[in-house]
């Protein structure tokens, strides 16, 4: 404390605790109250704000040819460009697993010769089926839900998802079987 | 605290003041939110209540599921499931798995063995590589990677062994798992009705409460400068505007009432709901009473340039994307204005996009001095309805402004008339009653009416002696092309005696010509009236429906209306009148009389065309379509845009040529039946497209003379005169109809084999269809009553699509709705078992292959 | 009683935050009711010691300015604020601009609050701005020794003016796309800068400028049409330059205020 303030001309605590506030100082803790509770609302409305009620994203629905344009055991990297999506077909079973590595989300690429999917960020390897085996990675890729619709279309949603580390892999929207 | 004198001013408290700004700030904040969260969020009020009404509908239908299972079946089968799962949990079972976990902790070990090999083997690989490239010794390293191969097979094989006998013991296990499987299936499949439900019940109960949209970037006012052109929220409340089974519920939640017809080919994603319903897609508010001054969403403030479309009104959102086409069978009430707005010869004044060349209304005035009197022309530009009541002539504002307007526009016409030369020569006079007989017998009454007897597509011929003479007629009827080469009608190929006949029957018709007015002919033949005939004439456009000389290459009179529609009122001229300020009512108000908006200052030339209230309304909501907004080829795929001009060009000759007067053409038409019966009428022409082959039908329409498929009739299929460009037109539509292509088709080199023949003569003989006791064969005229009488097989071969009588023999209902000809061959079991194997394809191969070769 | 015992409760907290090392080392002085103290008070404070330490007595009467320049400084406040959160969702753009403001109108929380209140705070701020010139005119203190800040305050006026009509461009809707196609027609009739303005000839003959491409309208509008660029060039002069000169020449203003003698009295 640097003040030069003698000690007697410090605030002091008031003497009498039995008065209560002067009208004055009611109004003015209730003006001050009131502000502050303005100021307070504003600032809750202004975090409501930030979350707009309706957003304009692409849907998540996509339609992807019918099963007979894949080829058995191969990984189909036709929607990885547009909607982030492998599509592998083994035998009568087709499945959609997403194309965002399960450590930080990068791309990883799928790696034929080697038959491996290999995130280039921080060399995260992924099996054919997408069970992580290498690198920091912690849990296999995410599968979609996939679905033939009544034209016998393949429809993903790539807003439902299945963990294997969940054990929703047997899930029956987790594959289509032809 | 010591008492201090202390300064008014310096001791005025503001506390108050602060206290009331305080409060009122703090107020203002929470009515803020209020406002937010409850008053500009209807929909969540709407969504929540939608949710109940759909969960109580579920629950009534799960009940109702649920009394329809067979309970005694589904008892039996949990029972198996509970013996199944006992099974699963005896000492024996136990013991299995007990075995199958030692095993598969072999397994796993085994796995990681192999699993560790290969990681050390991927090593070596690296550093054998690694030297290779380098440059160095690698010898050392592709040795220890082939040894850790060796190694790795060994591995290996350990690991399919410990598969092997862990998955033996599975195997067993799996049996007894498999059994109960098959049990929980059966009960799965007992269940699935109220499955389904159930999953719909919980779909609604995880329904979240939120905006619905559908985005659409470039469909919308705004064009390609706006992103996301329509945003469409109406599903937000309307939630099941697109779900069938909510036909009974109360708006907002009702389905769509023409869900089935229009969905199916404009569905919500591609093309939103205001596209054709008009309001506000974005806003999601309905501010006070439903449908009231505020009302946002539904366009309904006063700032809004497309308030909801209500009731029929939305049909002129058609037109944004089917201007050029004539027949909407959604949208009856704009087919109607459109077709008015062609035949009334509004087209001739006023140009619409699409329709620019579109025939004139009314028939040529080139020749009209030898057709009919002064006297009577003048009463009939006075006033049409004096000789025809329903007559199509509107009623011009002559004479309003100045007098003697009349006399000078006939004047011009009639001294401009071209002289008539009669090709057949003056009408030598003829039986009045045979000629009625041939009047009513070769199809005139197909278009006119005579004594109340006929369709009325054309003219009224009740008193046509009193508008021209006999040899006129008598030249018309023959050849009326030979007059005006531009006449709707057509020949109908009457004999000199026929047509003198009619003729003496016609000009019976009527009270007589009026007498001579030699004051009014005197005044006609003044060319200083001719002089200013010209300009009247070029004033009020009469040239705009008729075809007049000097008028040749005049341009259209009045305002294009190809963007009438979206016309601001303050573009519109309400002059003195208290109709309310709306474009619908102005609109309406001008139909209705067009001189209702004068006052002194302000003058128009379009006459009245006596419309009746309905016409008013199917002409305003087609103009009301006219908005002239573009839209992407993607909502208008252009192959069918370019398909459908196509076929439009032939619907638009069909509805001139009045062809519906006498055939059933897309469900329409026939009028004629009701005159002379079905009978005698002319054929159904509902799937002749797919009928007829294209070389038999161009020769048919060139000259329809040369042929007659049906030659029991009386009525004559006339001469249209159709140049070659028109047939295609025609074929192209009808074709298009039927979905088959406008190609031409040859028979098959190859003779059919005996057997087919064989067997397709037994087939239409008396044995079992009986095809001659209605068909002809050449001359050989059929046992049936004339009513049942059908066309020649043996020209079928000349006529015919070659694979169409296949499919006709099958079903002919499924081409022409309403013929005559039963189905004999639906399907195998109406097919005789003792030919061809009782196949019906094979059979109805075999009948048109037996009458593709009569006659050959 | 209750009272008389939370009144003793609020005192004893009162007193413990007062008395921390926390407090004190923000608020160096009490309130203790002495003029050293009430200097002091106001001088160890940022926000306070925007005013002034001392004011004259007739400072004090509100009748006499009816706060018209403070008015509008708070509003002008507002507007920053409403403004910088509005920016959270508009993007100048031909394609976006309307569609993100009717976004705000309809889905964004608060949105429409926010733009309204940006709206007609704008509107207010331009009457107070005048009133307070007015004011000003009226008590006479233009007169030296303000005469300079009388300057400053006619360009400030003028800048709320700019800021309000480059503002209006940015709903992008009819009205705001006409408004400024008449606005920045008339800046054709700049002398020596207006392609249609006094000696435009002239200049034309001697710089081989002053086209309708190369004039002020142009320069205003980035082209010779109010379009696209025009948005994001009026969205740039709106939130980024006139502010900040506004701010400046703000900062100047009050500056001068308390170096002039204060709020003037009364003659």
């Amino acid at each position: 404390m640097s003040s030069t303030i003698p000690e007697s001309e410090r605030l002091k605590p008031v003497e009498n605790p039995a008065n209560l506030w002067t009208r004055r100082e009611f109004f003015g803790f209730a003006g001050w109250a009131a502000f502050l509770s303005g100021i307070g609302l504003g600032l809750l409305g202004f975090l409501r704000f930030m979350f707009p009620r309706v957003l304009f994203e692409p849907s998540p629905f996509f339609q992807a040819g019918k099963p007979d344009e894949y080829v058995d055991g191969e990984v189909s990297e036709k929607y990885k460009e547009s909607q982030r999506v492998w599509i592998l077909r083994q035998g009568a079973k087709i499945i959609a697993i997403q194309a965002i590595c399960t450590h930080l989300g990068c791309t990883p690429r799928w790696l034929s010769l080697e038959v491996k999917f290999k995130c280039p960020c921080h060399g995260s390897g992924f099996t054919k089926e997408g069970v992580n085996f290498e690198g920091p990675a912690p849990r296999p890729l995410e599968r979609l839900k996939i679905t033939l619709n009544d034209e016998g279309m393949l429809l993903i949603d790539k807003s439902k998802k299945f963990l294997w580390e969940k054990g929703q892999w047997d899930d029956p929207e987790s594959f289509v079987t032809v | 605290m010591a008492e201090k004198e202390t300064d008014p001013l310096e001791g005025t408290s503001y506390s108050k003041i602060l206290f009331i700004v305080g409060s009122l700030f703090a107020l203002v904040s929470l009515w803020a939110f209020v406002d937010e969260f409850i008053v500009r969020r209807s929909w969540i009020g709407f969504q929540f209540k939608f949710n109940s009404m759909e969960t109580q509908k579920l629950d009534e239908e799960y009940k109702q599921a649920k009394t329809q299972i067979d309970a005694n079946q589904l008892k039996d089968v949990r029972l198996h499931i509970e013996q199944a799962e006992a099974k699963l949990e005896s000492p024996e079972v136990k013991t299995l798995r007990n075995e199958v976990a030692k095993r598969n902790i072999v397994l796993v070990d085994a796995k990681q063995h192999f699993g560790f090999a290969k990681a050390d083997q991927d090593e070596v690989f690296y550093e054998w590589k690694h030297h290779q490239l380098e440059g160095g010794d690698f010898a050392h390293y592709k040795e220890k990677y082939l040894e850790l191969d060796d190694k790795l097979k060994e591995l290996k094989q350990g690991v399919e062994k410990a598969e092997v006998s862990a998955n033996e013991i599975q195997d067993q296990i799996n049996q007894s798992e498999d059994e109960k499987k098959k049990w929980q299936g059966e009960e799965k499949k007992l269940l699935a009705p109220l499955a389904v439900l159930e999953r719909k019940m919980k779909g609604v109960a995880e329904r979240p409460i939120e905006i619905k949209q559908v985005v659409i970037d470039d469909l919308g006012k705004g064009g390609p400068a706006v992103k996301w052109g329509t945003v469409d929220r109406c599903e937000s409340c309307h939630m099941a505007a697109d779900r069938a089974g909510f036909e009974d519920f109360s708006q907002p939640f009702k389905t769509h009432p023409h869900r089935d017809e229009i969905f199916k080919d404009h569905p919500v994603e591609k093309y939103g709901c205001t596209t054709c319903h008009g309001g506000d897609g974005r806003a999601t508010q309905i501010k006070g009473e439903i449908f009231g001054e505020q009302d946002f969403v539904h366009g309904m403030d006063h700032h809004s340039s497309s308030p909801l479309l209500r009731g029929d009104a939305v049909q002129s959102s058609c037109t944004k994307c089917h201007l050029e086409q004539f027949h909407l069978p959604n949208a009856p009430t704009v087919e109607l204005g459109k077709k008015l707005f062609m035949s009334r010869g509004c087209i001739g004044c006023h140009v619409i996009k699409g329709y620019e060349d579109y025939p004139k209304a009314g028939p040529a005035l080139t020749k009209v001095a030898g057709k009919v009197d002064p006297e009577w022309l003048y009463a009939w530009i006075k006033d049409p309805t004096h000789y025809l009541p329903e007559a199509k002539m509107p009623t011009i504002p002559l004479d309003i402004e100045s007098a003697g307007q009349t006399e000078k526009v006939m004047s011009y016409i009639l001294q401009n008339s071209q002289p008539l030369t009669f090709k057949f020569g003056s009408f030598p006079g003829g039986n009045a009653v045979a000629g009625k007989e041939t009047f009513e017998r070769v199809g005139c009454i197909g278009c006119h009416t005579m004594g109340g007897k006929g369709t009325g597509l054309a003219v009224a011929l009740d008193r046509i002696n009193e508008k021209t003479g006999a040899d006129w007629i008598y030249n018309w009827i023959q050849d009326p092309k030979a007059i005006s080469p531009e006449a709707r009608m057509p020949s109908l190929r009457l004999s000199p005696e026929e047509a003198a006949n009619i003729t003496a029957y016609l000009i019976q018709q009527g009270g007589g010509k009026a007498a001579t007015d030699e004051a009014l002919r005197a005044k006609l033949a003044d060319p200083e009236n001719a002089k200013e005939g010209f300009l009247i004439i070029s004033q009020f456009g009469c040239y705009g429906c008729h075809t007049i000389k000097g008028f040749e290459s005049m341009g259209r009179l009045s305002v294009d209306l190809s963007t009438f529609g979206k016309k601001d009122i303050h573009e519109l001229d309400f002059g003195d009148t208290h109709i309310p300020e709306t474009w619908d009512d102005w609109t309406h108000g001008k139909l209705k009389n067009p001189r209702v908006y004068l006052n002194e200052k302000t003058s128009s030339k379009m006459p009245n065309f006596r419309l009746k209230d309905e016409q008013i309304n199917a002409l305003t909501l087609f103009l009301k379509g006219m908005k002239g907004e573009e839209v992407p080829d993607r909502f208008v795929e252009t192959h069918v845009r370019d398909r459908q001009k196509e076929i439009d060009q032939g619907r638009r000759l069909v509805e001139r040529s009045n062809c519906k007067g006498c055939h059933l053409i897309e469900g329409e038409g026939r009028l004629v039946e009701q005159v002379i019966g079905p009978e005698k009428s002319p054929p159904n022409l509902m799937g002749i497209g797919a009928r007829v082959s294209p070389d038999f039908m161009f020769r048919f329409l060139k000259d329809p003379g040369s042929m007659k498929v049906r030659h029991w009739l009386d009525i004559r299929m006339p001469t249209f005169g159709f140049n070659d460009q028109q047939i295609n037109a025609i074929m192209a539509y009808f074709s298009a109809l039927d979905h088959v292509p406008p190609t031409f088709t040859s028979v098959p080199d190859k003779k059919p084999d005996a057997e087919s023949l064989a067997a397709g003569a037994s087939l239409a003989s008396s044995d079992y269809f009986s095809c001659f006791s209605c068909h002809f064969q050449g001359a050989q005229t059929p046992a049936s009553p004339p009513s049942q009488w059908a066309p020649d097989l043996a020209q079928a071969r000349n006529r015919i699509r070659y694979d169409f009588i296949p499919k006709w023999v099958q079903d002919p209902q499924k081409f022409t709705p309403g013929v005559g000809m039963p189905g004999f061959l639906p399907n195998d079991e109406s097919a005789p078992k003792d030919v061809l194997g009782g196949d019906h394809l094979k059979q109805a191969d075999a009948i048109r292959d037996y009458i593709f070769n009569l006659g050959q | 009683m209750n009272l008389i015992k939370i009144k003793a409760q609020y005192e004893e907290v009162r007193k413990q935050i007062v008395d921390s090392y926390v407090w004190k080392s923000i608020f160096r002085h009490g309130y203790k009711d002495i003029p050293r103290n009430r200097v002091l008070m106001t001088a160890s404070n940022v926000f306070l010691h925007l005013h002034p330490s001392k004011m004259r007595r007739h400072g004090i009467k509100v009748s006499y300015t009816w706060c018209a320049g403070g008015l509008t400084f708070l509003f002008f406040l507002i507007l920053t604020v409403t403004g910088v959160i509005l920016m959270f969702y508009y993007r100048p753009v031909g394609e976006y601009a309307y569609v993100d403001m009717k976004y705000l109108q309809f889905d964004v929380p608060f949105g429409m609050i926010m733009r309204n209140m940006h709206r007609w705070s704008a509107h207010i701020m331009v009457i107070l701005v005048m009133l307070h010139m007015f004011r000003v005119f009226l008590t006479g203190s233009y007169k030296p020794p303000r005469e300079f800040n009388w300057v400053i305050g006619v360009i400030l006026l003028v800048l709320t003016f700019l800021l309000s009509f480059t503002g209006y461009l940015l709903p992008w809707d009819q009205l705001a796309i006409w408004a400024v196609t008449v606005g920045t027609n008339m800046a054709r009739a700049t002398p020596l800068m207006g392609n249609e303005g006094p000696l435009a000839e002239q200049m034309r003959q001697l710089t081989g400028l002053i086209t309708p491409r190369y004039d002020a309208r142009s320069l205003l509008t980035a082209g010779t049409i109010v379009g696209a660029p025009t948005l994001l060039r009026f969205y740039v002069l709106h939130c980024i330059f006139i502010p900040i000169a506004t701010a400046v020449l703000i900062i100047v203003h009050f500056w001068r205020v308390r170096k002039d003698g204060g709020i003037s009295g009364p003659l």
